[in-house]
């Protein structure tokens, strides 16, 4: 069984961690989550304003784009009463501004219309060029993985101006992320909330069944308790094992062992391990990482000193351009975390 | 009711909870009315009327923004608002006077150019078209409405707010002209600062408490004592204990808490105005009895008044979300239970 597993990683790349897109292959991909997705589309059918808040990894991404693959399989186009969604990447925006600039941008191109003195340098004015556009038919915006700061700035300080418009916003969020974005008064806004929870097993399993064919029941029972309803971990432990058949239990230990041990670091040391593996790695000084955070460097620099002693990071040195070298901690694999585990009870003995 | 006059109801969001800022005085139901006393919106229009600088205090959803629409919109004998919007690529606005003087003059130069464009670019015609009414442009515009009425002022507006002073001084005397020439027209200028938060407690703001003080202790000082004008700042219950805020008590004559709503009665006061304004019917309380249920408007009461007094939350976003539920229900009216699962699904706590 376990070869298949190793198979599908090689030829398919069917367990990639990335989020899905709205395309039917990818479509085909996306597990449960219907009860969530009625009651935005229930929110959006009122002209609500709506927020999705997950941890990271929990799928917020394949959720609207699922929405979005959906609607399009509902679309008429003699029904113009229907809303069309637009998808608008947020991360990395630095200013409400910059939000605005991708959300018009995305309207222009859909209505295939840009402005032809260029988009107005304000946000005011770049509103008021989204609530002219928004006449022109119905829209929501999806502004997925909106950053937390300049998020909060776009629906808190420019909130009544956005409400003014014929537009509907579709935002997700990950749960760090929530509480500054939510800071009054954007909180609000978003008058439904829709909270990711976690998968539950079945819908676990049945990811991998989609993505992996015919497997033991006992590998996909083992492989979702160590997911823990995360569908990002539960790819990325899945993906990360590189053995056959033989290997698989042993991995599994370690992995779960090594979640266990995550959690059992802290609250502070645990969210900071969820938000290195979704960089992939990072200094005690990115900053990507410190806005997640909240925290300044030195808060940085102590936690990631508690995983490293805690043996659930690697650290590596990087030297990019002028300047000492780089500190890069990355979350040690299941195998790594088992490994170093081994070796240290080899030590005791 | 019929089931089609409660599908034309939920057709134009009848009981939408974030209405169009100038839907909100045909909207609003005065405190006064529901009360039976004076002590909210002719309390404020009288203080302003005296020239004074006004707290309105409540929390976010208890109806400041409607309150202060009804006094000052659209067109209102006497007053002429002046609705300050944050501008949030100048934080600076919040802090130092001088620039929230030029701010000022800024919005209304863009007011007059968004209210009558030609006006505003062929000045020297206005005076001889007085009295045909002005071409307002169709297009997003948050100007205030008494100024399409007012074309030769208008004109002597874009004039003084065209010229580009130096120092902080001259800022300070075209800030001041401006809203002597709006009072030599018989007006009485109001500057309207809706939500203190939009201004001080979102991320765009460095240092909130550094913003805090410097808006309470300088700004709405200068509103006072150097620009001599009446305003409007609506403010969270939360401020009143703030050291930053009761140093501008000084300067703020009069102090307005927003009433609770006070009973079921007036819960259908406020449906009953909504839907008689959907459905086009002047009998506001026919149109409650055929929306809604009695003993549903009762439940409706009972859950806003459990809570802090969010009419925004508790009543319309509840009310707006059983109508959904109702029309799914093919019923003929909003009933309790429509109600009580409209609470659970919009309950956020």
């Amino acid at each position: 069984m376990l070869t298949l597993l190793t198979e599908s990683i090689v030829s398919y790349m069917t367990l990639s961690g990335r989020p899905l897109l709205d395309t039917r292959p990818d479509n085909e991909l996306f597990v449960d989550r219907a009860d969530e997705l009625g009651r935005i589309r229930a929110a959006l059918d009122q002209g609500l304003n709506c927020l999705v808040v997950g941890e990271r990894g929990s799928g917020k991404t394949s959720l609207v784009r699922a929405l979005m693959f959906q609607a399009r399989q509902h679309e008429d186009p003699e029904d113009l009463g229907l809303p069309r969604l637009l998808y608008v990447r947020s991360a990395g925006a630095l200013s409400a501004t910059e939000l605005l600039g991708r959300a018009a941008g995305a309207l222009a191109g859909y209505q295939g219309d840009p402005p032809a003195g260029g988009w107005p340098g304000t946000a005011a004015g770049l509103i008021a060029e989204l609530g002219e556009r928004a006449q022109r038919g119905p829209v929501v915006m999806i502004l997925d993985d909106a950053a937390a700061d300049a998020g909060n700035a776009l629906f808190g300080a420019l909130r009544d101006e956005l409400w003014s418009i014929d537009l509907r916003w579709l935002v997700t969020v990950a749960t760090a992320d929530s509480g500054t974005l939510l800071r009054p008064p954007a909180d609000a806004f978003f008058e439904v909330q829709v909270e990711l929870e976690p998968l539950s097993v079945d819908a676990a399993k049945e990811i991998l069944r989609l993505r992996m064919g015919s497997v033991d029941d006992r590998l996909l029972e083992e492989a979702a308790a160590i997911g823990g309803g995360n569908p990002r971990r539960l790819l990325d432990v899945v993906r990360e094992f590189d053995g056959d058949s033989s290997e698989w239990s042993e991995f599994a230990t370690a992995a779960q062992q090594r979640q266990q041990a995550l959690i059992q670091a802290g609250r502070s040391a645990h969210m900071l391990a969820v938000e290195l593996e979704a960089l992939g790695g990072a200094s005690a000084s990115d900053d990507r990482l410190l806005s997640r955070m909240g925290w300044t460097r030195a808060r940085a620099v102590q936690v990631l000193g508690e995983l490293e002693k805690a043996g659930l990071v690697t650290t590596s040195s990087v030297k990019a351009g002028q300047g000492r070298p780089k500190k890069i901690y990355k979350v040690v694999s299941p195998a790594q975390f088992g490994q170093r585990q081994l070796h240290a009870t080899g030590r005791a003995v | 009711m019929s089931r089609e006059s409660l599908a034309q109801m939920q057709e134009v969001h009848a009981f939408d909870p974030a209405p169009r800022r100038s839907e909100l005085h045909d909207l609003h139901v005065p405190f006064d009315e529901m009360t039976g006393g004076h002590g909210c919106e002719q309390s404020l229009g009288d203080a302003l009327r005296r020239r004074n600088r006004v707290a309105l205090v409540g929390i976010s959803g208890s109806g400041k923004s409607s309150v202060t629409q009804s006094v000052l919109g659209p067109l209102v004998e006497g007053l002429a608002p002046l609705p300050i919007t944050v501008a949030i690529e100048k934080p600076e606005i919040a802090q130092d006077p001088a620039e929230f003087a030029a701010h000022l003059v800024r919005l209304v130069g863009q007011w007059v150019v968004d209210a009558m464009p030609k006006q505003a670019s062929r000045g020297s015609e206005i005076t001889t078209r007085r009295g045909q009414g002005g071409t307002r442009k169709q297009r997003f515009s948050i100007a205030p409405g008494w100024l399409s009425a007012k074309l030769e002022l208008a004109y002597e507006l874009q004039q003084a707010s065209a010229q580009t002073p130096l120092s902080s001084g001259q800022r300070m005397d075209q800030a001041r002209q401006l809203l002597d020439l709006i009072r030599a027209d018989d007006l009485q200028p109001v500057l309207v600062l809706d939500d203190t938060d939009k201004w001080l407690n979102t991320t765009w703001q460095p240092d909130a408490t550094t913003v805090r003080s410097a808006f309470f202790g300088r700004v709405i000082r200068v509103l006072a004592e150097d620009l001599s004008t009446a305003a409007v700042v609506a403010v969270h219950p939360t401020y009143l204990a703030d050291a930053e805020y009761q140093s501008a008590a000084g300067f703020l004559d009069t102090t307005i808490h927003v009433p609770a709503i006070p009973s079921p009665a007036a819960v259908g006061q406020i449906l009953g105005r909504r839907a008689g304004l959907a459905l086009d019917v002047e009998d506001e309380q026919s149109a409650l009895d055929q929306a809604i249920a009695h003993d549903a408007v009762g439940e409706l009461y009972q859950y806003y008044a459990r809570h802090a007094p969010d009419m925004r939350r508790r009543v319309l976003l509840t009310t707006h979300t059983a109508l959904a539920i109702a029309c799914d229900d093919d019923a003929d009216q909003i009933q309790t239970r429509h109600i009580e699962i409209a609470i659970t699904e919009t309950n956020n706590d």
